[in-house]
Protein backbone atom coordinates (compact mmCIF):
# COMPACT_ATOMS: atom_id res chain seq x y z
CA UNK A 1 0.00 0.00 0.00
CA UNK A 2 1.01 3.59 -0.51
CA UNK A 3 0.41 6.63 1.65
CA UNK A 4 1.30 10.29 1.18
CA UNK A 5 1.30 11.96 4.59
CA UNK A 6 1.41 15.75 4.98
CA UNK A 7 4.02 16.44 7.67
CA UNK A 8 3.73 20.22 7.55
CA UNK A 9 3.12 22.89 4.93
CA UNK A 10 5.48 22.22 2.03
CA UNK A 11 6.57 18.83 3.27
CA UNK A 12 5.08 15.42 2.46
CA UNK A 13 6.24 11.92 3.39
CA UNK A 14 5.82 9.00 1.01
CA UNK A 15 5.30 5.62 2.65
CA UNK A 16 5.08 2.11 1.26
CA UNK A 17 4.88 1.10 -2.32
CA UNK A 18 4.21 3.52 -5.20
CA UNK A 19 3.31 1.21 -8.09
CA UNK A 20 0.86 1.41 -10.98
CA UNK A 21 -2.08 0.51 -8.70
CA UNK A 22 -1.32 3.43 -6.35
CA UNK A 23 -0.86 6.19 -8.92
CA UNK A 24 -4.28 7.76 -8.43
CA UNK A 25 -3.71 8.03 -4.68
CA UNK A 26 -0.37 9.78 -5.25
CA UNK A 27 -1.85 12.11 -7.87
CA UNK A 28 -4.68 13.07 -5.53
CA UNK A 29 -2.21 13.89 -2.75
CA UNK A 30 -0.14 16.13 -5.02
CA UNK A 31 -2.75 17.80 -7.23
CA UNK A 32 -3.23 20.92 -5.11
CA UNK A 33 0.46 21.51 -4.45
CA UNK A 34 1.59 24.80 -5.92
CA UNK A 35 4.26 25.97 -3.50
CA UNK A 36 7.80 24.78 -2.78
CA UNK A 37 7.72 21.13 -1.81
CA UNK A 38 9.98 18.66 -0.03
CA UNK A 39 9.07 14.98 -0.36
CA UNK A 40 10.55 12.69 2.28
CA UNK A 41 11.30 9.26 0.83
CA UNK A 42 12.59 7.70 4.07
CA UNK A 43 9.70 5.25 4.31
CA UNK A 44 9.14 4.64 0.61
CA UNK A 45 10.02 1.01 -0.13
CA UNK A 46 9.36 0.75 -3.85
CA UNK A 47 8.61 2.88 -6.91
CA UNK A 48 7.99 1.79 -10.50
CA UNK A 49 7.81 3.79 -13.74
CA UNK A 50 4.16 4.60 -13.00
CA UNK A 51 5.17 6.26 -9.72
CA UNK A 52 8.06 8.03 -11.40
CA UNK A 53 5.56 9.35 -13.93
CA UNK A 54 3.61 11.05 -11.13
CA UNK A 55 6.79 12.77 -9.95
CA UNK A 56 7.73 13.82 -13.48
CA UNK A 57 4.30 15.43 -13.92
CA UNK A 58 4.68 17.25 -10.60
CA UNK A 59 8.20 18.39 -11.48
CA UNK A 60 7.00 19.76 -14.83
CA UNK A 61 4.09 21.60 -13.22
CA UNK A 62 6.19 23.18 -10.47
CA UNK A 63 8.99 24.05 -12.91
CA UNK A 64 6.56 26.13 -14.97
CA UNK A 65 6.19 28.47 -12.01
CA UNK A 66 9.88 28.13 -11.04
CA UNK A 67 8.85 26.43 -7.80
CA UNK A 68 11.34 24.07 -6.24
CA UNK A 69 10.83 20.38 -5.61
CA UNK A 70 13.28 18.48 -3.41
CA UNK A 71 13.38 14.72 -2.76
CA UNK A 72 15.09 13.74 0.49
CA UNK A 73 16.11 10.67 2.52
CA UNK A 74 15.97 8.28 -0.38
CA UNK A 75 17.01 4.68 0.32
CA UNK A 76 19.83 3.41 -1.89
CA UNK A 77 17.61 1.08 -3.93
CA UNK A 78 15.12 3.89 -4.62
CA UNK A 79 17.96 6.12 -5.78
CA UNK A 80 19.09 3.24 -7.99
CA UNK A 81 15.63 3.15 -9.61
CA UNK A 82 15.91 6.90 -10.34
CA UNK A 83 19.29 6.18 -11.90
CA UNK A 84 17.88 3.32 -14.00
CA UNK A 85 15.29 5.75 -15.39
CA UNK A 86 18.00 8.40 -15.92
CA UNK A 87 16.04 10.76 -13.66
CA UNK A 88 18.70 11.32 -11.01
CA UNK A 89 20.10 14.31 -12.90
CA UNK A 90 16.73 16.02 -13.39
CA UNK A 91 15.53 15.93 -9.78
CA UNK A 92 17.08 17.66 -6.79
CA UNK A 93 17.84 14.69 -4.55
CA UNK A 94 19.38 15.04 -1.10
CA UNK B 1 5.37 -21.81 -10.10
CA UNK B 2 2.68 -20.34 -12.30
CA UNK B 3 -0.45 -18.30 -11.66
CA UNK B 4 -2.99 -16.42 -13.71
CA UNK B 5 -4.03 -12.85 -12.90
CA UNK B 6 -6.97 -10.78 -14.09
CA UNK B 7 -6.24 -8.18 -16.75
CA UNK B 8 -6.59 -5.29 -14.31
CA UNK B 9 -4.15 -2.77 -12.83
CA UNK B 10 -5.77 -3.42 -9.44
CA UNK B 11 -4.60 -7.04 -9.70
CA UNK B 12 -1.07 -5.84 -9.03
CA UNK B 13 -1.34 -6.49 -5.28
CA UNK B 14 -1.94 -10.19 -6.01
CA UNK B 15 1.00 -10.19 -8.41
CA UNK B 16 3.19 -8.65 -5.68
CA UNK B 17 2.15 -11.39 -3.20
CA UNK B 18 2.94 -14.06 -5.79
CA UNK B 19 6.44 -12.58 -6.40
CA UNK B 20 7.10 -12.22 -2.66
CA UNK B 21 6.09 -15.84 -2.11
CA UNK B 22 8.59 -16.99 -4.76
CA UNK B 23 11.34 -14.73 -3.35
CA UNK B 24 10.74 -16.14 0.14
CA UNK B 25 10.74 -19.77 -1.00
CA UNK B 26 13.93 -19.36 -3.01
CA UNK B 27 15.61 -17.08 -0.44
CA UNK B 28 16.58 -14.53 -3.10
CA UNK B 29 18.66 -11.47 -2.19
CA UNK B 30 17.33 -7.89 -2.17
CA UNK B 31 18.85 -6.91 -5.52
CA UNK B 32 17.26 -9.89 -7.26
CA UNK B 33 13.97 -9.24 -5.46
CA UNK B 34 13.92 -5.63 -6.68
CA UNK B 35 14.67 -6.72 -10.24
CA UNK B 36 11.82 -9.25 -10.17
CA UNK B 37 9.31 -6.76 -8.78
CA UNK B 38 10.18 -4.03 -11.26
CA UNK B 39 10.52 -6.25 -14.32
CA UNK B 40 7.29 -8.15 -13.70
CA UNK B 41 5.25 -5.05 -12.84
CA UNK B 42 6.43 -3.19 -15.94
CA UNK B 43 5.69 -6.09 -18.32
CA UNK B 44 2.40 -7.02 -16.61
CA UNK B 45 1.10 -3.43 -16.74
CA UNK B 46 2.26 -3.18 -20.33
CA UNK B 47 0.20 -6.27 -21.18
CA UNK B 48 -2.84 -4.98 -19.26
CA UNK B 49 -2.75 -1.69 -21.19
CA UNK B 50 -1.81 -2.93 -24.66
CA UNK B 51 -3.81 -6.16 -24.68
CA UNK B 52 -7.27 -4.72 -24.10
CA UNK B 53 -9.87 -6.96 -25.69
CA UNK B 54 -7.73 -10.03 -25.08
CA UNK B 55 -8.41 -12.92 -22.71
CA UNK B 56 -9.44 -12.14 -19.13
CA UNK B 57 -6.19 -13.28 -17.58
CA UNK B 58 -2.42 -13.00 -17.92
CA UNK B 59 -0.13 -15.82 -16.83
CA UNK B 60 3.05 -15.28 -14.82
CA UNK B 61 5.51 -18.11 -14.40
CA UNK B 62 8.60 -18.02 -12.17
CA UNK B 63 11.23 -20.72 -12.09
CA UNK B 64 14.84 -21.20 -11.11
CA UNK B 65 17.26 -22.45 -13.76
CA UNK B 66 21.00 -22.82 -14.13
CA UNK B 67 20.97 -19.25 -15.51
CA UNK B 68 19.14 -17.72 -12.55
CA UNK B 69 15.46 -16.74 -12.31
CA UNK B 70 13.31 -17.30 -15.38
CA UNK B 71 10.21 -15.09 -15.69
CA UNK B 72 7.60 -15.81 -18.35
CA UNK B 73 4.57 -13.56 -18.82
CA UNK B 74 1.96 -14.80 -21.29
CA UNK B 75 -0.93 -12.79 -22.72
CA UNK B 76 -3.66 -14.69 -24.59
CA UNK B 77 -5.76 -13.75 -27.62
CA UNK B 78 -4.07 -10.40 -28.20
CA UNK B 79 -2.52 -8.49 -31.09
CA UNK B 80 1.24 -8.52 -31.36
CA UNK B 81 3.09 -6.05 -29.14
CA UNK B 82 6.82 -6.57 -28.90
CA UNK B 83 8.28 -4.77 -25.84
CA UNK B 84 11.82 -5.60 -26.98
CA UNK B 85 11.48 -3.45 -30.09
CA UNK B 86 12.39 -0.72 -30.74
CA UNK B 87 15.16 -0.30 -28.20
CA UNK B 88 14.79 2.90 -26.22
CA UNK B 89 17.61 4.99 -24.82
CA UNK B 90 16.56 7.64 -22.28
CA UNK B 91 20.05 8.98 -21.66
CA UNK B 92 19.62 12.77 -21.65
CA UNK B 93 15.97 12.64 -22.79
CA UNK B 94 14.19 15.62 -21.18
CA UNK B 95 11.29 15.11 -18.78
CA UNK B 96 8.68 16.50 -21.16
CA UNK B 97 9.44 13.66 -23.58
CA UNK B 98 9.13 10.84 -21.03
CA UNK B 99 6.33 8.25 -21.05
CA UNK B 100 5.89 5.80 -18.15
CA UNK B 101 5.63 2.78 -20.48
CA UNK B 102 8.80 3.52 -22.42
CA UNK B 103 10.66 4.39 -19.23
CA UNK B 104 9.58 1.11 -17.61
CA UNK B 105 10.83 -1.00 -20.52
CA UNK B 106 14.09 0.95 -20.54
CA UNK B 107 14.55 0.02 -16.85
CA UNK B 108 13.63 -3.62 -17.42
CA UNK B 109 16.33 -3.98 -20.09
CA UNK B 110 18.95 -2.84 -17.60
CA UNK B 111 17.64 -5.06 -14.78
CA UNK B 112 17.55 -8.40 -16.58
CA UNK B 113 20.25 -10.34 -18.37
CA UNK B 114 18.06 -11.57 -21.18
CA UNK B 115 14.72 -10.44 -22.60
CA UNK B 116 12.99 -12.27 -25.44
CA UNK B 117 9.61 -12.00 -27.13
CA UNK B 118 7.54 -14.61 -28.92
CA UNK B 119 4.20 -14.22 -30.74
CA UNK B 120 2.26 -17.15 -32.16
CA UNK B 121 -1.45 -17.99 -32.57
CA UNK B 122 -2.39 -14.66 -30.93
CA UNK B 123 -0.40 -15.58 -27.82
CA UNK B 124 2.13 -13.00 -26.73
CA UNK B 125 4.97 -14.18 -24.48
CA UNK B 126 7.77 -12.21 -22.82
CA UNK B 127 10.63 -14.25 -21.36
CA UNK B 128 13.10 -12.67 -18.97
CA UNK B 129 16.17 -14.08 -17.25
CA UNK B 130 17.76 -12.56 -14.17
CA UNK B 131 21.07 -14.07 -13.14
CA UNK B 132 21.86 -14.37 -9.43
CA UNK B 133 24.65 -12.56 -7.66
CA UNK B 134 24.12 -9.11 -9.19
CA UNK B 135 24.66 -6.85 -6.19
CA UNK B 136 23.82 -3.53 -7.87
CA UNK B 137 21.32 -1.41 -5.91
Amino acid sequence: MFEARVVEKGRISFLGRLDAAQVEKAQAALEDIGEELVIDFAELEYISSAGLGVLIALHRRLSESETSLKLINMKDHIRYIFHLARLDTFFEIE
Amino acid sequence: MEERFKRKVSELSSVVSFIDDFIGRKKLDEATALALHLAIEEIFINMVRHGRGGADSISIELNMSANGVEMVLTDFDVDEFDPTSPEIDLEGVPLNQRRAGGMGLFMVRQLVDDMRYEYKDRISRVMLTKSLGDSRV
